[in-house]
């Protein structure tokens, strides 16, 4: 029963990434399939070379030091982070939320099974992370350095064990989360506010990475013997690799497997309450008010920002990017005077400023997925729109719309605060206003239109359509590519034959009719696909 | 604008043909509604009554075939048709996060229904269906039954010609389904038309002006419901026709 059910819930996970709900061959070819499977490869590869490229600048002060427990021990803690960030929401949703709690708890199947299935994919989730932060560790040293048999045993037994440990504690706060929001009715809100806290310490730490690193480096030595001689289980995690002792492995796996067992039970005691909670049923009495009539156009955008408003994980998930706009021009505005000071000093041209300003707000851009997940979401009521007297082009027009109507005043909020902040002359600002504001329309756009191609409307959880789906992933990946080509041709290519100024002006029109293309698509042949998906 | 010619059906379908791949779901089915008439659509699971009803709808491509809704085609003008029809799905899959009231506006919205026309449509039916207290509530707070009400108060709300309806009875309470029953008849002795599929043969034998059996995508028979019945019941027709190729 229980393989049956992990079965289930692989098939799942699989469906959720790389399946579409559509039934056309262009959807099911080998090709999109490799094409996907080489985009999330590069993808993974990057984020790999990123903590490798870390991992790399700690090893040789470490080793030297005599402390390569250290490093082994910051390569575990960075990935049990990273895994227990990156889980608790997806705990929260998978665990205690899920559409079908009620069927499966219908079923004769033990509540312990269903736990276990469940959170044997946030293990999996959670694993593919753990591969890409931890793994690079072993690559990195077995590059400079060797490991004897007893040390790859010691490493691969806790490669294995770190993921319980983060899981253990990422089901907790996902379960307190689920307990407390629960009874809320002011739910969206409340997981707004904690997400955004979230986020904030998670960006503070990040922000710091650097200077913790070198602090780490420059103090590896009093580091280690404070953790030596205080914190045992971290250096145990790091003894048990460094030195392959296998008494510390006994000890560190069981400081993993322990607290997950625990929590496990924990939870178990306690699902079915907490999964069958109905959330904030409290009764609203309807008072009768005079109706604001709208046209079925503004209709349906209210019906997108109504659907966008409703759900904190749509909202936060689909426009990072405008948070991180907004907070990184306020920054820039502090630090502005420092950053001339020293663009000044490396001989940057005030124009180069602002293109790397624009550059950087469309590459904030790819974070702004509000348009990509907007067919999938429709899901089961795909029947509302299709049966009603609307032309399938405004139906798909309103989901692009709404992320301009959002996008655009954001972003220009953010471009008037660095505007301010650099003071730049008034053809620069040109080019920080024009090329962001062009490139918002066009993520807009290709978001819509990538997920009319794979659109998602089998999924149980929301989710799914909004971070786990194919969609998601291309109009995040081949938004990226839009930003990086561009910067790729000029610097090895076209840095010697075209001027910055007029070189940025043509991407801002090759964009810009990109935008028309996909707008006359979604007008036509792309109304046409609408109407025939299931 | 494409128009058939001949009487003043408010549905008519011509040789339907409708496929998934090398399954035939619907196959050369014809029918027609006139107006002021129920008519009940009876098959068995998976006969093809919700493709043909979908087609009916526009929201299903077909391969061969014409459906013309008050003497529109579906394929030349889908969005004069829609105008004139409202569909209620067997399950009603709405939009969980607006709120009832929030559905019924953006749905009279759509409709361009004056503020007038929906307050009094929108109180009748929902006192009538006994949902107005619950329409500030967000419909994922819904049972099944208050979905279907719901559904059934939005399709109402632009005063359809034709109604199309996917087991409108499953999930309502005895109340309800009567009342809707008694609303079905009122709608078409004002000149309205109904199309509908059931499973409750004695609801369609006592609802219905006409009815048709479809089998394997095929119609097999149809008509006034005494052509149909003769001295039998439906019920006894219905199984007849489904043994009769076992």
């Amino acid at each position: 029963m229980l393989k049956a059910l992990l079965k289930v819930r692989l098939a799942y996970l699989w469906a959720s990434m790389f399946r579409s709900s559509t039934k056309t061959k262009t959807s099911k070819s080998s090709l999109s399939k490799v094409g996907l499977a080489l985009l999330v490869l590069y993808g993974f590869g990057t984020l790999a070379f990123v903590f490798g490229a870390m991992y790399s600048a700690i090893l040789e002060p470490f080793h030297k030091a005599g402390i390569d427990w250290l490093y082994f021990l910051l390569a575990g803690l960075f990935s049990a982070g990273i895994m227990f960030i990156s889980s608790i929401f997806t705990a929260q949703t998978q665990l205690f939320e899920s559409k079908d709690n009620d069927l499966l708890l219908s079923l004769p199947v033990p509540p312990s099974y269903l736990l276990l299935s469940r959170i044997f994919i946030l293990f999996v989730i959670g694993f593919f992370l753990h591969i890409i932060v931890f793994v690079p560790s072993l690559v990195v040293y077995l590059m400079k350095y060797s490991l004897s048999v007893s040390q790859l045993i010691c490493y691969f037994v806790i490669f294995l064990a770190l993921p319980f440990f983060s899981l253990a504690f990422a089901s907790l706060c996902g379960w307190l989360l689920a307990a407390i929001t629960s009874r809320m009715r002011s739910r969206t809100l409340f997981t707004m506010i904690m997400s955004l806290l979230f986020f904030a310490v998670y960006f503070y730490i990040n922000a710091q990475v650097q200077s913790y690193i070198q602090y780490i480096t420059s103090q590896g030595e009093a580091i280690a013997e404070a953790i030596q001689g205080s914190i045992f289980p971290l250096f145990w995690l790091g003894s048990a690799i460094a030195e392959g002792n296998f008494l510390y492995l006994l000890l560190i796996v069981l400081f993993c497997v322990v607290p997950f067992a625990l929590v496990y039970y924990i939870i178990l005691k306690n699902f079915i309450k907490i999964a069958t909670t109905k959330s904030g049923s409290a009764q609203i009495a309807y008072v009768e008010r005079a109706f604001k009539l709208r046209s079925a156009k503004h209709a349906l955008l209210r019906k997108e920002l109504s659907r966008y408003t409703s759900s904190a994980m749509y909202m936060l998930n689909s426009s990072l990017g405008l948070l991180f706009g907004i907070i990184g021009a306020v920054f820039l505005a502090i630090k502005a005077d420092d950053l001339l000071r020293i663009a000044s000093k490396m001989a940057i041209d005030e124009l180069y400023i602002g293109v790397i300003a624009a550059v950087a707000l469309c590459g904030l851009s790819t974070m702004n997925l509000i348009s990509a997940p907007s067919i999938s979401l429709e899901g089961k009521s795909l029947w509302i729109p299709q049966s009603l007297p609307v032309p399938a082009r405004d139906v798909l027009l309103a989901k692009a719309k709404l992320q301009m109507v959002i996008s655009i005043p954001a972003m220009l909020i953010t471009q008037i605060i660095i505007a301010f902040a650099l003071q730049l002359p008034l053809e620069y600002n040109f080019v920080l206003f024009a090329l962001p504001l062009v490139f918002t329309v066009f993520a807009a756009f290709f978001g819509l239109y990538i997920n009319l191609m794979f659109p998602k409307f089998d999924w149980v959880s929301e989710t799914v359509a909004v971070k786990q789906s194919a969609s998601i992933l291309l109009t995040m990946l081949g938004l990226t590519v839009a930003v990086v080509i561009p910067i790729v041709l000029y610097v090895f290519v076209l840095d010697k034959h075209m001027d910055i100024f007029t070189y940025t002006l043509l991407f801002t029109a090759i964009f810009g009719i990109a935008s028309l293309m996909l707008y006359r698509y979604i007008d036509g042949r792309g109304a046409k696909r609408f109407e025939g998906l299931q | 604008m494409q128009s058939f010619l001949g009487g003043n059906e408010m549905l008519r379908i011509e040789n339907l043909t409708k496929s998934y791949g090398d399954k035939v779901a619907v196959d050369n089915l014809s029918l027609h509604i006139m107006p002021g008439e129920i008519y009940g659509f009876i098959g068995h699971n998976g006969a093809g009554k919700t493709t043909t009803l979908k087609a009916c709808c526009g929201i299903l491509n077909f391969d061969k075939g014409e459906i013309f809704i008050d003497g529109l085609s579906i394929k030349a003008d889908p969005y004069g048709c829609k105008k004139r029809i409202a569909y209620i799905p067997d399950n009603p899959d709405l939009y969980e996060f607006l709120t009832g009231i929030q559905y019924l506006n953006f749905i009279a919205d759509i409709f361009g229904i004056s503020a007038h026309e929906r307050k009094e449509k929108i109180n009748e039916y929902s006192e009538l269906f006994d949902l107005k207290a619950n329409l500030a509530q967000h419909i994922s707070s819904y049972s099944h039954g208050m979905k279907q009400k719901l559904a059934v108060i939005s399709a109402l709300i632009h005063s359809p010609k034709l109604i199309i309806m996917d087991e409108p009875f499953v999930g309502l309470d005895p109340i309800a389904t009567h009342k809707l029953k008694q609303l079905m008849r009122k709608i078409c002795d004002e000149g309205g038309a109904i199309f509908f599929s059931t499973h409750i043969l004695e609801v369609a034998e006592k609802l219905c002006d006409k009815v048709a059996i479809i089998k394997e995508g095929k119609l097999v028979i149809s008509g006034t419901m005494s052509e149909v019945m003769g001295n039998t019941s439906l019920e006894d027709v219905f199984l007849e026709l489904e043994e009769k190729d076992a």
